[in-house]
């Protein structure tokens, strides 16, 4: 399926001056405002947009027949143009939208070029998307967890809810970056795909069987666990006919392995520590790196769901932008044309 | 005994061999690299476990294999500043491109050495050939010969094998000495002259002798040093020696005749003397003495190892002329130097010329009178015909005024007595006389032009006499007497022991002041008692001069009336009259004969040669003096020379080989490097291969330090290969010893394609270190 073509506009939005950056937000307090930040700066560029988002009520126009409702006739563009057109409104549904966020020490993961940790990077884009459903007046619930499902909030439409929503999500702010230090002086932990539970297959297959109502599913994790057990679990929330978006947060490092000196490299989560010359294993790195993130994506493609790759050193509004539309890739990932 | 050896590696500057040290750089480095490890934590360690689990074992052996070849880069260049070389029987550089090679082949008489067999000269035209023969399409070739006259047989670059191999066989072998800076010389002038524009090569096949590649003056040494270095600049100097360590040769290095004049009836001694260059005792070596090939005597002699020892024949001749003696050694390894030849003129008389320069109507009161007196007491007195010898001595008498009008070529000695002047042309011909092998005295006199002399004479140290004339020293109340003489000159040995002669008796009251500048290479036969220089003599040409700085009647001294005068007289005129009864040469010098007319033109001469070939020879020029000159004097033995005139007068020239060739001993490696050659660059010789031409041929010192460099220069190429992808830099590691090869083999593509491929190498890493690795695999994968 050939990807939807970009937008001038939309490519350009990375070099607004207004671009809700990560070091933007980063300078930012309080997830609230960060949230209305990012909604603000992502509305602003949709006034520029032809394209409408999945919640935006789509307006079209279509010439006057007879018969049709004249209280839907255009008056304005009657009154420019002389012509009659009538104007068609999609019919508007409340739903509910489960976040599901990542917080697993993986998660805690930056890179020296990145402002941000994947988790900080997820928090604030599902503080935006939370504060948008609830603009709405459609329903936002939260669900964070490691291993195991640590925290949980109900969905609920009310304004009242951004509150609680929001406090959720600060509460996973982690008051400080983990170093070498404390990884290196951890005790060994079970590895995640090796957990005595299911890892994120399990987490998947608790929220499926509590969230019996159907709705829009939004999962942000950096997924570096076997994809066979993250499909298992999507398979779940696939079987309660839920919509799924997998929201891919990765640091740019670990997709390109930039590292050129020889590096100690220490596991997060407790996977041990590698000493290594970047250069010579970043080849294959690269390709295992791709080749699951490939498996991934199209396992989840297969599913019916969309997956969505962001990277931390993206601006946030763009990334919401492409979440909203379910744009998979963006204009720089995009192979150029041949 | 030599050991053939195939195979020879050195190193032509072993002490730079420290840098191998360097080595340990690349671990010293590895080490401390080891223990710098930048510490980060890591999120997605699946991927980095599952990619160093299927690359550790390659990384591991890429690692490992990119510290050995850093390790081996160092080593390589630590070698090349070392520069080794490999000599081999069995290799010899080749280029693909045209060579142009400028042969230098020995034909001195030490080639003539036999070894096993066969002549080194026949090795070294074998080497030669085989040079020639594996030349390619487009090789050219100079050929020049090592002698006393170097010959370029193939002067212009010749692009036909056929033809140089036919020189090569033609280039006739002479006894000559090797003249090897004269040579080297004509080779730099040949490979200037030459127009070569690809790769330019020189090839000395010698027997290395050291008389003629160890020179004894350190700057003439020094002086073919720098030419040859000049040489190693024009082309890549190989050296192919075909003689072995020591050969055992004596020969006949001189024979001489006493006393010089040989007169008819009179005994005259020949005194040859043998010498031994060999470490092994000479012992009942024949000696022969013949006249015509006839044996007129034979002795035995033991000769001690590396020594002299000496042989008298005693003859005498009733028939006056010419006659050629031949002094005889059994044969050994070199045979041309076992044969020593003699021409002596026997003599009915002397004619001598004596100049006066002061003439006097009364008896004894010119210049040349005592002189005259001297030489003919007898004929004066009329002696009873049983106390006339058999030869007489013929003095003239002529005025200075008659100088210019005389033939110096009828008289053998000319006394000049205070003669007060000399015009150009008198000048010239005097030197032309004494070069032919005249005599001439000189004596001072009240009359004699001090200044003038020192010009005319001195002719800035190349004249008849190179003397400074300072003044003229009077005695005053003591007179002056001479000193003790020398017993070993053979003008002075009568008197040597002997006061009663009264030469150390007479008293001398004036005499001229002469200073022998250092350079001079006239010497004093007899002083003063205080030193001063009372005799001087002084080779020129074939003949002699002699000063007497004393006048030469009784105005400056009683010498003229004591006893001893006469007989000095005597060996005065024996002594300087020796050049023009035996006239010898050594091979390769010209000669030079007088004509029997100097006046007459269109006069011509027959010469018969060693070997029995006759030839017409006519005057060197057409204007007088009439001489003959004979060049090729390449062969040793008895040249005649039968003038063309009423009287047919025949010169006899004895032409010896250079006793310097008979020292068969060669420069060894060690010295051809250090010695005669310098820091010249040079193949390295393989001595063993003189055994065999067709080794010799196949010899070759290979220069290492260009291919060890090119071998870095690839090993370079490889380590940033592999720095930057571990297969390609494997692939590449084994195809760098094809690249090595390849681009020995073509120096000027050596230039070329390790400068393109760093360039492509660094822009490929340029462009990927500006490219994500992502991307191009996520392109990939999409595709």
């Amino acid at each position: 399926m050939a990807e939807p073509p970009v937008s001038r506009e939309q490519s350009d939005r990375r070099r607004l001056p207004g671009a809700v950056t990560p070091e933007l937000l980063s300078r930012l307090s309080g997830l609230g405002v960060k949230a209305r930040a990012i909604v603000e700066g992502f509305v602003t560029g949709l006034h520029r947009s032809p394209h409408h988002g999945f919640s935006i009520e789509f307006a079209e126009h279509r010439e006057y027949s007879p018969g049709d409702d004249l209280k839907y006739v255009d008056w304005k563009v009657f009154a420019k143009s002389d012509r009659y057109y009538l104007k068609q409104f999609e019919e508007e549904t409340n739903f509910a939208c489960h976040v599901l966020l990542d917080v697993s020490d993986s998660m805690r993961y930056r890179s020296e070029r990145a402002s941000m940790t994947k988790l900080e990077y997820g928090t604030d884009l599902a503080a935006a998307l939370g504060y948008l459903i609830l603009r709405q007046q459609d329903g936002v619930g939260l669900t964070t967890f490691d291993e195991l499902i640590r925290d949980r909030l109900p969905p609920a439409s009310q304004p009242s809810h951004l509150d609680p929503y929001l406090a959720l999500l600060e509460r996973q702010q982690p008051s400080r970056e983990l170093s070498v230090e404390d990884v290196a002086t951890a005790a060994p932990s079970v590895d995640r795909p090796h957990a005595g539970e299911e890892g994120l297959a399990g987490v998947l297959r608790d929220v499926a069987l509590h969230t019996r109502r159907r709705g829009l599913v939004v999962l942000f994790s950096d997924l570096f666990e076997n994809p066979e057990q993250v499909l298992r679990g999507l398979k779940h929330l696939r079987h309660q006919k839920h919509d799924v978006i997998v929201v891919q947060v990765i640091d740019r490092a670990e997709r390109e392995f930039p590292f050129d000196e020889p590096t100690q490299f220490f596991g997060l989560e407790g996977t041990g520590e590698r000493r290594l010359e970047p250069r010579g294993i970043r080849e294959a790195y690269c390709r295992e790196f791709e080749t699951a993130l490939r498996t991934l994506q199209r396992g989840v493609r297969n599913l019916g769901m969309d997956c969505l790759l962001v990277m931390t050193d993206e601006p946030l509004d763009v990334s919401l932008s492409r979440i909203l539309k379910r744009q998979p890739t963006t204009a720089r990932e995009r192979p150029a044309r041949r | 005994m030599n050991t053939i050896s195939l195979l020879a590696f050195g190193f032509v500057s072993p002490f730079l061999l420290w840098g191998l040290l360097l080595a340990g750089v690349p671990l010293l480095i590895q080490w401390l690299h080891r223990r710098k490890y930048t510490e980060r934590v890591w999120a997605a360690m699946r991927f980095l476990r599952a990619a160093t689990e299927s690359q550790n074992r390659r990384l591991r052996m890429e690692s490992l294999l990119l510290l050995c070849v850093r390790t081996l880069i160092l080593l390589l260049a630590a070698a090349a500043v070392a520069e080794p070389y490999l000599s081999s029987a069995m290799w010899t550089p080749r280029s693909p491109v045209a060579t142009h090679t400028l042969i230098l082949l020995d034909v001195s008489l030490s080639m003539q050495a036999t070894v096993d067999g066969r002549t080194m000269s026949e090795q070294a035209r074998e080497a030669a050939r085989k040079l020639v023969q594996a030349g390619r399409a487009g090789d050219s070739f100079q050929l020049l010969t090592i002698a006393s006259h170097p010959q370029a047989i193939v002067r212009q670059p010749s692009f036909s094998s056929i033809d140089v191999l036919s020189e090569i066989d033609r280039a006739s072998l002479t006894e000559s000495w090797g003249d090897v800076p004269l040579t080297l010389n004509v080779a730099e002038r040949l490979l200037h002259e030459a127009p070569t524009s690809g790769r330019c090569r020189v090839v000395i096949i010698s027997d290395f002798q050291q008389a003629n590649w160890r020179l004894e003056d350190a700057a003439a040494q020094e002086r073919m040093r720098t030419t040859l270095d000049r040489i190693a600049r024009l082309g890549a100097l190989s050296l192919i020696p075909v003689g072995v360590n020591e050969i055992d040769n004596a020969a006949v290095h001189s024979a001489t005749v006493e006393p010089p004049l040989v007169s008819i009836g009179a005994p005259a001694s020949i005194l040859a003397q043998v010498h031994n260059f060999s470490s092994h005792f000479l012992r009942q070596a024949r000696l022969q003495l013949l006249e015509e090939g006839r044996v007129l005597q034979t002795q035995t002699l033991d000769v001690p190892p590396f020594a002299d020892a000496g042989a008298v024949f005693v003859t005498q001749w009733n028939d006056p002329g010419p006659h050629a003696l031949q002094v005889r050694l059994e044969d050994d390894s070199l045979t041309a130097d076992n044969d020593r030849w003699l021409a002596v003129d026997v003599r009915e008389s002397v004619s001598v010329l004596l100049v006066n320069g002061r003439a006097s109507t009364r008896r004894l009161e010119g210049a040349a009178d005592f002189v005259d007196l001297a030489l003919r007491p007898l004929l004066a007195e009329q002696p009873s015909p049983g106390l006339m010898p058999r030869w007489t001595i013929q003095p003239k008498v002529i005025g200075e005024a008659e100088l210019s009008r005389t033939d110096f070529t009828r008289f053998d000695v000319v006394f000049l007595c205070d003669v007060p002047f000399l015009d150009d042309d008198e000048l010239a011909r005097l030197e032309a006389f004494v070069r032919a092998g005249g005599g001439l005295v000189i004596g001072m006199g009240d009359q004699v032009p001090l200044d003038e002399y020192t010009r005319q004479l001195g002719g800035r140290g190349e004249g008849l006499l190179p003397v400074q004339f300072v003044r003229i020293v009077d005695a005053g109340e003591t007179p002056f007497q001479f000193g003790e003489p020398v017993a070993r000159h053979p003008l002075t040995q009568a008197f040597a022991g002997n006061p009663r002669s009264g030469l150390t008796t007479s008293n001398t009251h004036r005499y001229v002041e002469v200073q022998l500048p250092d350079d001079s290479a006239a010497r004093t036969v007899l002083a003063f008692s205080h030193g001063a220089p009372a005799l001087i003599e002084h080779a020129f040409g074939a003949g002699r001069v002699v000063l007497v700085t004393t006048s030469l009647d009784d105005r400056w001294g009683s010498w003229a009336l004591w006893p001893s005068f006469l007989p000095m007289m005597h060996e005065l005129v024996k002594y300087v009259a020796s050049g023009r009864t035996t006239q010898h040469a050594l091979v390769g010098q010209s000669l030079r004969i007088d004509g029997p007319d100097p006046e007459a033109a269109g006069q011509t001469a027959t010469l018969v040669r060693p070997d029995g070939r006759t030839s017409v020879l006519r005057p060197s020029r057409g204007e007088p003096p009439v001489e003959f000159i004979i060049n090729d004097t390449a062969q040793s033995g008895v040249y005649r020379v039968t003038l063309d005139s009423p009287t047919g007068q025949t010169h006899v020239v004895a032409v010896n080989v250079d006793p310097r060739e008979s020292d068969l001993r060669y420069l060894s490696d060690a010295e051809l490097q250090s010695g005669a050659l310098g820091a010249t660059r040079v193949e390295r010789p393989d001595r063993s291969l003189g055994s065999s031409a067709e080794a010799a041929i196949t010899s070759g010192r290979a220069d290492l330090a260009g291919g060890l460099l090119l071998a870095v220069l690839v090993l370079l190429m490889v380590e940033q290969t592999m720095a930057w992808n571990g297969r390609y830099g494997l692939v590449a590691l084994l195809i760098s010893p094809l690249l090595v090869a390849g681009l020995a083999l073509a120096p000027t593509v050596a230039l070329i394609v390790p400068a393109a491929l760093v360039a492509i190498l660094a822009a490929v890493r340029i462009a990927r270190r500006n490219t994500p690795p992502t991307a191009s695999l996520a392109n990939r994968a999409r595709r």
